[in-house]
């Protein structure tokens, strides 16, 4: 296993499972969800849990009651990959749970019980002894949680085993367990998991649980219906936006029209006098007006009268980025891989390309806006809102009303999308609304509109690469140089306290870095610019800009070289072998022969992160302006692939992502205002522009890797190849949106 | 503005919120009657969360007057599991993983329902016509075509 589960991996399992004994956990902070749905066929005798049945709590991830359901606590968000589900197939797996009786339900915020394992290892949190961060970031969910949560089950399923042997006076040997029973194998006696919980209960947990051959698996492996499904299928789920709490208020915020721009004055008299706005207040983020309701609030907000000292904001336009960022281009960077001479190299070259890359602003435009609910009463709060970093979000509440984190619950709700959103390293709007709730002591609901997502910032940031190669008589690639200029995410010395894990996922020359190719002369060096625009992570990060650069000159360099993009790439990666594999998996999966000529362009990339492969081939036709994009095929090498229907919902969802940024995705700003305010003029894909989308997943055994944001990264630059390829054209900055020789209406 | 009481069937019951005439049905649906089921994601007809049923028609709940509803029959997302239509498309959903974060789906199902009741047999091209203005951003298009054209041939039955 490559993953970071290195240190302490067995330590930190006894400490749980120990330290967590019939601690049972808070109910009421919890979202919590009634047994599995039923597969489509098996009727009307749907399992329920008895919400009064007798429970024990093992440990901090399992909770078993008597009448023998099994609910896992997921320390992870969901915000759409399917963490409720996935999880809990790891613990119910080596626990042997019948998986008809297995719910999920949300963990507390709290780090050191519910943080990833998969940020021990990078050495940030020492202090805390085995914490984790509880962060749900850079595709780390599945390979961070593996172990360990194999471990849970597999824990307490050797607890039952002891209290079944005790119980019925036999050796523990002559014991095996299927769906929530121990069974007697001699005589067959069965007692259900339920029965035994008290009895178990009373046990040490083993320090050492043995885990299960895979090859025994049942449950990881096999392809399982959402846990979550029915309640998404009714409108019975509440998301944030749905949440209420009595007397609560609903609160939008003016912020200023420009980034960092302080508030100069307001007059507050017309918004007070629309029904049902109650109250206007100072914020350190703008001005607050508190309504019953949204309605009232946004009726409120838009009579409000607010002067703000703009040209002390951040007043810059997307216009002159591009020169900005190509002057310093010309300068070298902060080298971050150096491999042989590049110089050298491009001494022996005898044809050399150089070009300049760019990419806008990027919104993340979860479809649920973001929104917090808080009820302080001046020396205790409660929160509740749908967030991917909870431990956090609870921290910085608790600094901004002065109270100790023991004073903070933050509950946290499945969300409506997040792709980096709702973990944001500026913690803007859970700042906000304790800032909010601070000035106004009610219960109330901070709700952000759809313009406000789209003009609230922490974007993914303005990039510009510059890349050069040198190829050799022989049409060999000699020399490569990549170089990066963009904002870095790192904006705060508490984030940046806490990053010292995350270097390696927030650092913007992630993907170029990452060069798969044999090549022997190579430099990456990278430039951070600075300016007041909030940016964020974005669903694959730096990797969807690296990527495109990377993938779309290496075929010009094919080209220059008169190779066909397949063969020089399998040239460069026959030392990858993983790359090989999915490279030649899609081409085959596509039926893409070289030389083909059926009036289909083809285009390829190929790229690996979060300890994955992956390789994703884009047909399209051109017929004049009109790009038909017909289909996009990928191949995945993600490991064990817990339920391999879900990794195709996440490779299918990221292409997705992908074509809606690679198509129309930017955010401009002008004079530092943003232009783009919701989804007519900051376009998605829609159902007509959706390609077919196919899927191979590469048989493994090994440990997880990640696939949240797997299927983003070689989608633009395929699809710039197979333009490439049809027509020869280049496409060096995005979105395609911007050239008016293509159209993909 | 005018605050008056416009009656109304939601969902097969008689309401009377006295409300602001102008005031969009989807806030009457979510902060009047507790209806959240229809979800907001950009308040003006662009994402189609807010898709309900009025009079049998898909209509985007967050930019129509509630006073332009008076009378009508209103339908939401808490409904369809009343009709057999309705049990049919939540069983395909949940078979073939069609949600992720599930925010959107509300407003797919019920412009599913719709399209599904008007064209029984619906092409591809009738399902980009009639599905094209609900946006998922988790990308779940493929899964709710093929699940359209899953029902179409009884499968679900």
């Amino acid at each position: 296993m490559s993953g970071p589960l290195r240190r302490r991996t067995f330590l930190r399992a006894g400490v749980i499972a120990g330290g967590g004994l019939l601690v049972a956990c808070d109910w009421s902070g919890s979202s919590s969800r009634s047994p599995a749905a039923p597969v489509a066929d098996s009727g009307p005798s749907e399992p329920q849990a008895d919400p009064n049945a007798e429970r024990w709590t093992p440990n901090a991830f399992i909770r078993i009651s008597a009448d023998n359901f099994v609910t896992i606590i997921v320390g992870a968000a969901e915000i759409g990959q399917g963490t409720m589900t996935s999880v809990p197939m790891i613990v119910a797996e080596e626990l042997d749970a019948d998986w008809g009786r297995v719910s999920w339900e949300q963990s507390p915020a709290s780090a050191i019980t519910y943080g990833n394992p998969f940020w021990q290892a990078e050495g940030g949190l020492d202090e805390f002894d085995g914490a984790g961060l509880q962060i749900t970031a850079a595709s780390t969910t599945v390979r961070g949680y593996y172990t360990s949560q194999r471990q849970a089950g597999a824990a307490v399923r050797e607890m039952l085993l002891s209290a079944a042997a005790e119980r019925l006076g036999v050796p523990a040997s002559s014991l095996r367990t299927e769906n929530s029973f121990v069974i007697h194998k001699a005589s067959g006696a069965r007692l259900s998991y339920g029965e035994l919980a008290a009895a178990a209960a009373a046990i040490s947990p083993p320090l050492f649980p043995t885990l299960k051959d895979p090859a025994s698996f049942t449950i990881i492996g096999r392809s399982k219906q959402r846990l979550d499904a029915k309640e998404k299928t009714d409108g019975s789920l509440t998301y944030g936006f749905d949440f209420k709490i009595p007397d609560m208020l609903t609160v939008m915020v003016l912020r200023a029209p420009v980034f960092a721009a302080p508030l100069q004055d307001f007059d507050d008299s017309a918004a007070l006098a629309i029904d049902g706005v109650v109250g206007v207040y100072r914020v350190p983020s703008g001005v607050a007006v508190a309504a019953k309701d949204f309605w009232s609030a946004e009726q409120g907000r838009k009579a409000l009268q607010a002067q703000w000292l703009t040209p002390l904001g951040e007043t810059l336009s997307s216009a002159d980025l591009k020169e900005q960022f190509n002057t310093q281009n010309a300068l070298p960077g902060i080298i971050v891989r150096n491999d042989g001479l590049v110089e050298l190299g491009q001494a022996t070259a005898t044809q050399t390309l150089s070009d300049d890359f760019h990419f806008p602003y990027l919104a993340h435009a979860p479809m649920e806006p973001l929104n917090v609910t808080i009820d302080y009463t001046g020396s205790a709060c409660e929160i509740w809102c749908g967030s991917q970093w909870p431990d956090m979000d609870k921290l910085v509440a608790a600094a901004v009303l002065g109270l100790g984190p023991e004073q903070v619950k933050f509950n946290n709700l499945l969300s409506g999308g997040g792709f980096g959103r709702r973990a944001c390293i500026g913690f803007d709007y859970i700042q906000e609304a304790a800032h909010v709730a601070r000035a106004i002591g009610q219960p109330l609901k901070v709700v952000w509109t759809r313009e406000d997502d789209i003009r609230g910032g922490y974007y993914r940031p303005y990039t510009a690469c510059r890349l050069s190669a040198g190829l050799d008589s022989s049409g060999k690639i000699v020399s490569w140089t990549h170089r990066v200029a963009s904002q870095t995410l790192l904006v705060s010395p508490l984030v940046e306290a806490a990053t010292k894990l995350v270097t390696e996922e927030v650092q913007t020359a992630q993907g170029a870095i990452e060069l798969p190719y044999d090549i022997p002369n190579v430099r990456v060096d990278t430039h951070a610019v600075s300016n007041r625009v909030p940016v964020l992570w974005v669903r694959s990060v730096a990797n969807a800009t690296n990527v495109y650069a990377v993938e779309t000159f290496f075929d010009r360099l094919a080209s220059m070289a008169g190779k066909h993009p397949l063969s020089m790439r399998r040239e460069l990666l026959h030392n990858k072998p993983r790359h090989l594999a999915v490279l030649n998996a899609a081409a085959n999966a596509a039926g893409w022969r070289e030389g083909s000529n059926d009036g289909v362009h083809r285009g390829v990339a190929v790229f690996a992160s979060y300890d994955s492969v992956i390789a994703q081939v884009v047909e399209l036709t051109l017929s004049g302006k009109r790009v038909k994009i017909k289909r996009v095929v990928s191949a995945v090498d993600c490991g064990t692939a817990v339920n391999p229907d879900l990794v195709e919902a996440q490779i299918e969802s990221g292409i997705v992502f992908a074509l809606s940024a690679a198509l129309f995705g930017e955010i401009t700003l002008v004079d530092g205002v943003v232009q783009e305010s919701n989804y007519h003029d900051y376009r998605v894909l829609r159902m007509y522009q959706t390609p077919k989308i196919e899927t191979v997943i590469l048989p493994s055994g090994e440990h997880p890797g990640g696939v949240g944001e797997l299927g983003v990264p070689c989608v633009a630059p395929a699809l710039a190849n197979a333009l490439f390829a049809a027509s020869g054209e280049v496409y060096n900055s995005l979105p395609f949106s911007k050239y008016d020789s293509i159209s993909f209406d | 503005m005018a605050v008056n009481p416009v009656p109304l069937k939601v969902n097969g019951a008689v309401v009377q919120p006295v409300v602001d005439t102008e005031k969009p049905l989807l806030w009457v649906l979510r902060d009047e009657l507790n209806l959240t089921g229809s979800k907001y994601g950009c308040g003006r007809a662009q994402c189609g969360a807010c898709t309900v049923h009025v009079d049998g028609q898909p209509t985007r709940a967050c930019v129509t007057p509630i006073a332009a509803v008076a009378n009508k029959e209103i339908n939401t997302i808490e409904s369809v599991t009343e009709t057999s239509l309705g049990q049919q498309v939540q069983r395909a959903w949940v078979t073939l993983n069609v949600p992720q974060c599930g925010y959107c789906q509300s407003g797919q199902i019920m412009a599913v329902v719709a399209l599904l009741r008007a064209i029984p047999k619906p092409s591809d091209r009738d399902i980009d016509e009639a599905l094209s203005g609900n946006i998922c951003r988790c990308g779940m298009y493929p899964r709710i075509r093929k699940a359209v054209h899953e029902l179409a041939a009884g499968v679900y039955r």
